[in-house]
């Protein structure tokens, strides 16, 4: 039996080019497979939410004092924009920002204020011994309830601990 | 072995004309390092008792340096200050809880705001004239030339804002008065280094209202020495008398008088109708520290802002 030095070396080539395949693949496979699960968590892009209109620092700001004092007068329609990211980005995109800080980050710290006089708010009611729903809450609920379900930890965090409070 | 004992001999025996050797004693190892050293530490603990007994960090000396005539002493105690006012209480409440130093730092924001004031009309009317005699020549004069007159006061409105940023620092509120007054400035030639005086001054009146809720964790022999020392200055008709009654109401030792007593509720809706926007979103982060009849109306108010109103930008080049 005649040994050929060079058949080692080919076959070794061709099973380096298949393990290149592979990985090239598995790289491909996963840039190109998107969302795992079913439904995307945030399927609404940041593009296509027009910002709110002029004046929303001014309602943001208002409607959070408002509800850290557990005041009655709360706007809930202000609200459901606070707790909304993709137009909270949008109307953070439209702002000057620096290199530190993106629109994106500036908005879900945003949120995150929101969330957390939201829960301020419930706490408060509880403690005057009121629970009910006032008209246009249920929509900030079904808003928290999304943002609970956000890819984000800090998100999701702070929404359910604020889903916590709710009366419900 | 004969050959190394002539070795181990010679170097016992010392060398011809030289004095034996023999090793130091503890005695003189002692007298070498370990006395030298007591007298070093000796005189350094001295030194310390010495720089601590005379020691000028205290509110008296930094009132005095700001009231130098030179300004780099001014601008150096103001930093000082400055820094000392940011730390936290424990290093910091000797000057953030003393009535009297939130007094006097008031009477140098009165004193500043009459100068600026007066500064503010003498450049107003110097630009006039080089304005009429540029358009009676034709010339169109560049924005930049007319903010060049302005900078000429930059320094003084910077040692207001220093003054007001100091008296927001404080546990004791004898500045809301003086913080209410610039806050409600709205009518000044100079609209760029006014809009940014007032934000601010609204600024500090906010980390005031936090400051001021504070005061109630203070020691309760802190809180004691200020209340007295509010209260001896309450009486009378002064503006002195006025900003002591102002904090003794938000420090919950209500005075005889109301005279001269500034409700911050007040301030802050009637700042809610400016028409900066910025200063709008201001007055409602701020109502989130101070209380009053009118805080929870000018919430309701602003949280249905339509932005109307101008959003001046103001860079740290302005």
């Amino acid at each position: 039996m005649v040994n050929d030095p060079d058949a080692g070396l080919v076959k070794r080539g061709f099973v380096l080019l298949g393990v290149m395949v592979l990985l090239g693949a598995t790289v491909l496979f996963i840039i190109y497979q998107g969302p795992r699960g079913g439904t995307p968590i945030e399927p609404t892009r940041v593009e296509d939410v027009p910002p709110s209109s002029p004046g929303w620092e001014i309602r943001v700001n208002a409607a959070a004092a408002l509800a850290r004092r557990g005041s009655d007068q709360v706007s809930w329609s202000v609200f459901r924009e606070m707790v909304d990211l993709p137009r909270m980005t949008a109307n953070c995109r439209e702002q000057y920002h620096d290199a530190q800080e993106t629109a994106e980050v500036s908005a879900r710290d945003l949120v995150v204020y929101s969330l957390k006089a939201l829960a301020q708010w419930h706490e408060k009611q509880r403690e005057t011994g009121k629970s009910d729903v006032p008209s246009g809450l249920s929509a900030v609920y079904a808003a928290v309830d999304r943002v609970a379900e956000s890819a984000d930890p800090i998100l999701s965090e702070q929404a359910k601990k604020t889903q916590a409070t709710f009366f419900r | 072995m004969s050959s190394g004992e002539p070795a181990a001999s010679n170097r016992s025996a010392p060398a011809p004309g030289l004095p034996p050797v023999q090793p130091p004693s503890g005695r003189f190892i002692v007298q070498l390092f370990v006395v030298p050293g007591l007298i070093v530490l000796a005189v350094v603990l001295v030194l310390m008792a010495i720089a601590y007994s005379t020691s000028q960090n205290t509110p008296d000396y930094y009132l005095n340096r700001l009231d130098s005539e030179n300004a780099d002493i001014r601008w150096r105690a103001a930093s000082d200050l400055a820094q000392i006012l940011k730390r936290p209480d424990s290093g910091s409440l000797r000057w953030k809880a003393d009535a009297h130093f939130a007094l006097e730092l008031a009477e140098r924001l009165r004193k500043s705001l009459d100068e600026l004031a007066q500064a503010e009309k003498e450049v107003d009317a110097k630009l006039t004239a080089h304005l009429a005699e540029m358009k009676n020549k034709g010339i169109a004069v560049p924005p930049a030339d007319i903010d060049v007159h302005w900078r000429k006061i930059a320094a003084l409105r910077n040692h207001v804002s220093f003054l007001a940023s100091a008296l927001g620092d404080l546990h004791v509120p004898a500045g809301v008065p003086l913080l209410a007054e610039i806050c409600l400035a709205d009518k000044s030639p100079d609209i760029k280094g006014n809009t940014l005086q007032r934000r601010k001054a609204l600024w500090s009146l906010a980390n005031l209202g936090a400051n001021t809720r504070g005061f109630a964790k203070l020691p309760s022999d802190k809180q004691a020495e200020a209340l007295e020392a509010l209260k001896a200055e309450a009486s009378g008709a002064t503006l002195r008398a006025g900003w002591a009654r102002t904090a003794l109401y938000y420090l919950g030792s209500p005075p005889d008088s109301s005279d001269g007593v500034v409700h911050v509720d007040a301030v802050l809706a009637r700042c809610a109708e400016a028409e900066d926007r910025f200063l709008r979103e201001q007055v409602a982060q701020a109502c989130n520290f101070w209380d009053g009849p009118l805080i929870e109306p000018t919430l309701v108010k602003l949280q249905q802002d339509d932005g109307h109103g101008t959003l001046i930008h103001v860079t740290e080049q302005d």
